[in-house]
């Protein structure tokens, strides 16, 4: 015979070779030296190399398997010790079984609410010997992955009556803000038909429905009618804020129309409605007066005049358009500039709408087109973060060194961002978003 | 099955991935894998599940353990000193680990599922070798093995 190869003789060691491989291997052996020492050499290594991996056995004290298989199943069917082996620590016999760490579709189950269908370790999985048991028709494998479906079967209340509340309150803060405009005119029909009624419709608007049924039967006026002037009054005058912006005619015609509105039902012969008609006056007289001619020195009307009558962009030089940017205009390096424009904030989605902004356009080698829209943030004097973060117009979505990326209907891409120093930046092309990131680091 | 096995796999995947919490998570997988589709030969099929799943939990591990080596490197440093035998004990498992990491994977898995009690079919059935391959991939492991531990104490002595 050749000489054993390491194989063999490894299989010899591990009982692997049957009586007559055996033998004829062991003859070998007792006559080539050569091959004895190999035999001795696998010897020890396979002994080493057992006592080396059994330094890797998990230094934790176990439970060994064969004591828990060894104790008698405890309780009924279902309560078979789950976990042989304890995690960590000692176990004192007959103590339940310790944690088994869930895995992620055991946990997926449990909220899907089939958790005594939790498969980690079925409770009556058959031990060793007994027989598979035939797969429950109820537990398919559909329900063992309910990732592929949504598993909200059951409503969370606590999530529902929290977003009710919140929603019953937003409903309230409005119904309120609303009666509050038109309050002086519920109250007054108070006045007129029940004094005692006046206090509760004035303190608690959201409820004057009920103020006003009560005063009704003594006064014997229609009390809803009353209400309505006040309250269109009120949304007439509503925006006036936004109207505050320098449009004159608008807000006129505004006070006309809420006039008229609460002048309506008196002349129909509700009586209460001229002081609604009143206060309606009352609060749009400020506003004519501010746009009455000498008044101009108010700052937005002032703005308003010093732009372009229709706004719209108009053609500027680069000069023009950085004086107009506190001297900083950002150009995109590398690209032909088409032309430079300014045009008021109101015509850019996401600028402020108070201040100008400078539109470069460029056109890329490709043919494709950019523009760059800039604008200079009134910056506040104090320069703490708070300070600043309140500087931020709300409108604009972002804060200081904030970058938002967006893609329009038409598939154009959208960058804006907000440096530190206050400089508000968009640029927009009809390429991919990426391109268009790319390009950021051009601009200068 | 599980009661069976359960001891054995997670040792075998304890000493594959040398971390206690990781084989104890990888055994229940195995064992939801088991049940999601029973096996008709269970012992093979667990043993080798479970290697795949170490394989596959080892690659994930390998990109996160090079993030986390030099800061367990740091905290070794600073670490309350423990007691001698601790150190020498704590040592010689890293040694161990250390060789076993430089086996080849078949060599380790043979290695690990002969430390579990499988025969030479049974190993091969699982890592795909022919039966008369098993004997001679094993005596290669062993050597590798031991020299590998023996080199790596040897370093490990040697003032750095």
């Amino acid at each position: 015979m050749s000489h054993v190869d390491d194989g063999t003789l490894n299989a010899l060691l591990d009982g692997e070779l049957d009586e007559a491989e055996a033998a004829e291997v062991r003859a070998h052996l007792a006559a080539c030296t050569e091959c004895a020492a190999r035999f001795q050499d696998a010897q020890r290594f396979l002994h080493e190399a057992a006592d080396l991996l059994g330094v890797l056995t998990p230094a934790a004290p176990e439970v060994r398997p064969a004591e828990a298989l060894a104790r008698p199943e405890r309780g009924p069917a279902g309560v078979a010790p789950l976990a042989p082996v304890a995690p960590a620590g000692p176990t004192a016999p007959g103590e339940p079984p310790r944690r088994i760490p869930k895995t992620a579709r055991e946990i997926a189950v449990d909220l899907d609410g089939a958790t005594h269908k939790s498969p980690a370790i079925a409770p009556n999985f058959p031990r060793a010997g007994e027989p598979l048991p035939a797969p429950d028709p109820s537990f398919s494998r559909r329900e063992v992955l309910p990732l592929n479906r949504p598993a909200y079967r059951r409503p969370d209340w606590a999530t529902l009556a929290w977003a009710a509340s919140v929603v019953l309150a937003i409903g309230v803060g409005y119904l309120a803000n609303e009666v509050k405009h038109g309050r002086t005119t519920v109250a007054s029909v108070g006045e007129e038909a029940a004094p005692a009624s006046d206090s509760v419709a004035a303190r608690v608007p959201v409820r004057s429905a009920a103020a006003r049924a009560a005063a009704a039967p003594a006064a014997r006026q229609p009390a809803a009618p009353a209400k309505d002037p006040g309250s269109l009054a009120a949304n007439v005058l509503g925006p006036k804020p936004a109207a505050a912006r320098g449009r004159k005619p608008p807000r006129r015609q505004a006070v006309a129309d809420a006039t008229q509105l609460a002048a309506a039902p008196a002349t129909a012969g509700v009586a209460m409605a001229a002081p609604a008609a009143e206060l309606a006056a009352d609060r749009a007289a400020p506003s004519p007066a501010a746009a009455a001619p000498g008044a101009a020195g108010v700052l937005g009307l002032a703005r308003a005049q010093a732009r372009p009558a229709a706004p719209t962009f108009q053609l500027t030089n680069v000069d023009e358009a950085a004086a107009r940017l506190s001297g900083t205009l950002l150009t995109v390096e590398g690209l032909a500039l088409e032309s430079v424009k300014i045009g008021p904030g109101t015509l850019v989605p996401g600028a402020v709408p108070t201040e100008d902004v400078v539109r470069l356009a460029y056109a890329e080698p490709s043919g494709r087109r950019l523009q760059l829209d800039q604008q200079r943030l009134p910056q506040a004097r104090d320069t703490s973060r708070e300070a600043r973060a309140r500087a931020v117009p709300p409108t604009l979505g972002l804060g200081y060194g904030d970058t938002l990326v967006t893609i329009g209907p038409a598939g154009e891409a959208r960058v804006r961002w907000l440096d530190r120093s206050g400089h508000w930046m968009s640029l927009m092309g009809n390429m991919p978003a990426d391109s268009l990131r790319a390009l950021l680091a051009r601009i200068r | 099955m599980y009661a069976q096995h359960y001891e054995s796999l997670v040792r075998l995947l304890y000493r594959r991935t040398g971390d206690r919490d990781r084989a104890e998570d990888l055994a229940q997988e195995v064992f939801v894998r088991a049940l999601e589709a029973p096996p008709t030969n269970p012992r093979p099929w667990l043993f080798a599940v479970a290697l795949n799943l170490a394989r596959d939990d080892g690659r994930r591990a390998a990109r996160q353990s090079r993030k986390l080596a030099q800061y367990s490197a740091e905290q070794e440093q600073t670490a309350a000193p423990a007691a001698d035998e601790e150190v020498e004990r704590r040592e010689k498992t890293d040694a161990v680990r250390a060789a076993l990491a430089r086996l080849s994977e078949k060599d380790r898995e043979a290695l690990l599922l002969k430390a579990e009690g499988f025969g030479y079919g049974e190993i091969g059935a699982a890592l795909g070798l022919a039966p008369g391959a098993v004997g001679t991939t094993l005596a290669r492991a062993r050597r590798r093995l031991v020299e590998g531990y023996r080199a790596g104490e040897k370093r490990g002595h040697e003032p750095r």
